[in-house]
């Protein structure tokens, strides 16, 4: 392939773990920063709490990022186009995402939280790490070829709008 | 500056026809504009109205906003009417001469010694029948471009002559291409009477460098049986007579080129395998034959003729031939940038009929689908393509591309098994599945153009170019900006 036309996997990738990386520190500094944001219960040890959350935010960080960069994979080297046909691949966009988000589900259906107060800061908190983290790394990096696939890329990288795509 | 190419007869048109593809691809020497005028008696044959379909798509498409590139980089101007037909309708020899009124004068018995009966009374709505004999003299006695008749509008005669003179005159480096066979009735007779007389109307022209005149001269490529339904008593082209015929052009080029120097450079095209026609017509629209690869070699004489510098101090005599009897391959043809300009433009239309033409009209009946194809959203954004202008661009582009197409098989011989009788390495000859409607095996893509080496694309390398690339042209707009990015990833 000529080199006009090179993509730039690595940076693209390395952009994604930068993305996923952000997400996760806001997550897992969340309850350091805002410490009278969490009240753990009386029987729990708050250091061991932030701990076990800390363990179950870099987690989902590496699902999420793990989905990302599995999203990019079968879009760039996976998914063929030689027909006019059969192009939409959405639902593996949606697949990719569904991932994270369940994996966000499980945590906090098994993770017993020990939280007497402040519980619904922390799953936002890890929610917006398993859904923007993902969102916004293939939103803006998914390889070119389907780079409008997320929903609502168009907004953020269509033509007349916030260029970030990463091409060469 | 311009280039001027005047086809005469069948022949001549089929390479008008090639001519146009290589203008669309880039291979003409500049950005020079190419007028193109026809002359043919037989203005409704088959071939004639190909070429003429090829050039009005390609005009109605060809303002496209392209930016620079090589892309549609020559802008044609049709001559108006473009085809200039030496004879009205239902005319004869007899009539053209008003023999009833020369009856019994000196004259009138000359005219009867030369022209049998037969060639006197035919009509020559449908060409010459391969007779040169009554080409010539209809030529010269209807090409009118003495002063006194220039710029006079006399049957209709006098255009396209008058614009094409004027155009001519005011050119300070005007180069005229005439091209058409040596062998059968129209382009034997046309081209040296046309090109004896545009010497001397531009006699000044000439001599001062501002005019060159160039000619292509096709040898017989082709032979046919007579179909039997034909009228024995009807006038017709024999192809046995294509031989002898040539060798009395070729003699006669040689004798008026050696005193008069008429032409400041010829090229002889010729093949030594007569491809035979499986239809035999005498003219008009049945009159339609494959495209061949010797139209392709008068193209690019053309386009050699138009890149050649002022004329040479001495005469030069080239050669050009293949190297291998049975084949037919990229380094054959005379013009090193063929094969990748050629090639980009051949894999440029193969993919948008293929791919990108099914996938515009689906997105235009279904807009919600766009994201599925990036490049859509790129470059259609600010197109409305239900705007009659844009819509009448883009059918004319698209029926340029299969026409194109059609060309392509036809010098590549796909569907036939061969080309004429050898191989032609050109393109991968299962690439195209179907010629009409065109259909594209996309396995054969990386490999479409043969001999390549490394430089392999697929549909989906091209697709995913596509989607990244962007074109920084600020010339390239609207529609012609998508076809230019498609252009460029098909590199």
């Amino acid at each position: 392939m000529s080199n006009n036309f090179k993509i730039n996997d690595g940076k693209a990738i390395g952009s994604m773990f930068l993305v996923v990386a952000f997400f996760w520190l806001i997550s897992y500094m969340f309850p350091v920063v805002v410490d009278d944001a969490v009240v753990v219960a009386a029987t729990a040890n708050y250091d061991d709490w932030i701990e076990e959350y800390q363990v179950a935010a870099t987690s989902l960080a590496a699902i999420v990022f793990l989905s990302a960069i599995g999203w990019y994979g079968i879009a760039r080297w996976y998914f063929q186009v030689e027909y006019p046909i059969a192009i939409d691949r959405r639902h593996w966009w949606l697949a990719c995402f569904a991932l994270p988000i369940f994996s966000y589900v499980l945590i906090l259906f098994l993770w017993d939280s020990q939280i007497k107060e402040g519980q619904s800061s922390i799953y936002v908190s890890l929610g917006m790490l398993a859904v923007m983290g993902f969102y916004f790394a293939t939103v803006f990096f998914s390889p070119p070829a389907y780079k409008y696939t997320p929903w609502g890329s168009e907004f953020f990288r269509g033509s007349k709008k916030l260029k970030m795509a990463v091409t060469r | 500056m311009s280039y001027y190419c005047i086809s005469v007869g069948g022949t001549g048109a089929k390479a008008i026809e090639s001519l146009i593809h290589l203008c669309a691809s880039g291979l003409m020497p500049s950005n020079e504009e190419l007028y193109i005028l026809s002359v043919d008696p037989d203005t409704g044959n088959g071939n004639l109205t190909r070429s003429s379909v090829a050039i009005n798509k390609y005009i109605a498409f060809q303002h496209l906003m392209v930016g620079n590139t090589d892309l549609f980089k020559t802008k044609i101007v049709p001559a108006v009417p473009f085809t200039w037909s030496p004879t009205d309708k239902s005319q004869n020899l007899d009539t053209i001469f008003s023999y009833a009124h020369m009856k019994h004068t000196p004259a009138a018995k000359l005219y009867e010694v030369l022209y049998t009966k037969q060639e006197r009374t035919t009509l020559l709505d449908e060409g010459f029948r391969g007779h040169p004999s009554i080409g010539a003299a209809v030529m010269t006695e209807k090409i009118k471009l003495d002063e006194q008749e220039w710029g006079q509008e006399e049957h209709g005669i006098a255009e396209p002559w008058n614009f094409f003179l004027s155009r001519v005159a005011k050119d300070n480096q005007a180069k005229i291409f005439l091209t058409g066979s040596i062998f059968g009735g129209t382009g034997a007779s046309g081209i040296p009477t046309i090109a004896n007389l545009l010497r001397q109307k531009l006699k000044s022209n000439c001599k001062s460098g501002n005019v060159q005149i160039g000619g292509g001269l096709v040898l017989p490529f082709f032979s046919f049986t007579r179909d039997e339904s034909v009228d024995n008593h009807d006038l017709f082209a024999t192809s046995e007579a294509f031989l002898t015929n040539t060798q009395a052009a070729l003699k006669y080029y040689h004798f008026k080129n050696s005193f008069e120097d008429i032409y400041n450079t010829i090229y002889i095209i010729g093949d030594e395998n007569m491809t035979p026609v499986n239809k035999f017509s005498v003219g008009a629209s049945e009159q339609e034959n494959d495209s061949h690869i010797i139209e392709l070699y008068t193209a690019f004489a053309a386009a050699d003729f138009y890149a050649s510098q002022s004329e040479a101090a001495t005469k030069q005599y080239m050669y050009t031939a293949r190297n291998d009897v049975n084949k037919i391959q990229w380094s054959d043809l005379p013009n090193p940038m063929a094969k990748q300009k050629l090639g980009q433009f051949t894999r440029f239309i193969f993919i948008y009929l293929h791919l990108f033409k099914p996938l515009i009209s689906r997105i235009k009946e279904d807009p919600a689908m766009r994201y599925q194809a990036p490049w859509f959203i790129d470059y259609f954004s600010d197109i409305n393509l239900n705007d009659h202008k844009i819509e009448n661009a883009i059918n004319a582009f698209d029926e340029y591309a299969i026409s194109f197409v059609r060309w392509i098989c036809h010098i590549q011989g796909i569907g036939k098994g061969n080309c004429n009788g050898r191989l032609c390495e050109l393109f991968h000859p299962q690439i195209i599945s179907n010629i009409a409607p065109p259909m594209f095996e996309p396995a054969f893509f990386p490999d479409m153009i043969m001999t390549e080496g490394s430089n392999k694309v697929s549909v989906n390398d091209i697709w995913n170019r596509l989607s990244a690339y962007e074109v920084k042209d600020p010339y390239a707009q609207g529609f012609g900006r998508f076809l230019r990015a498609l252009y460029d990833c098909c590199e």
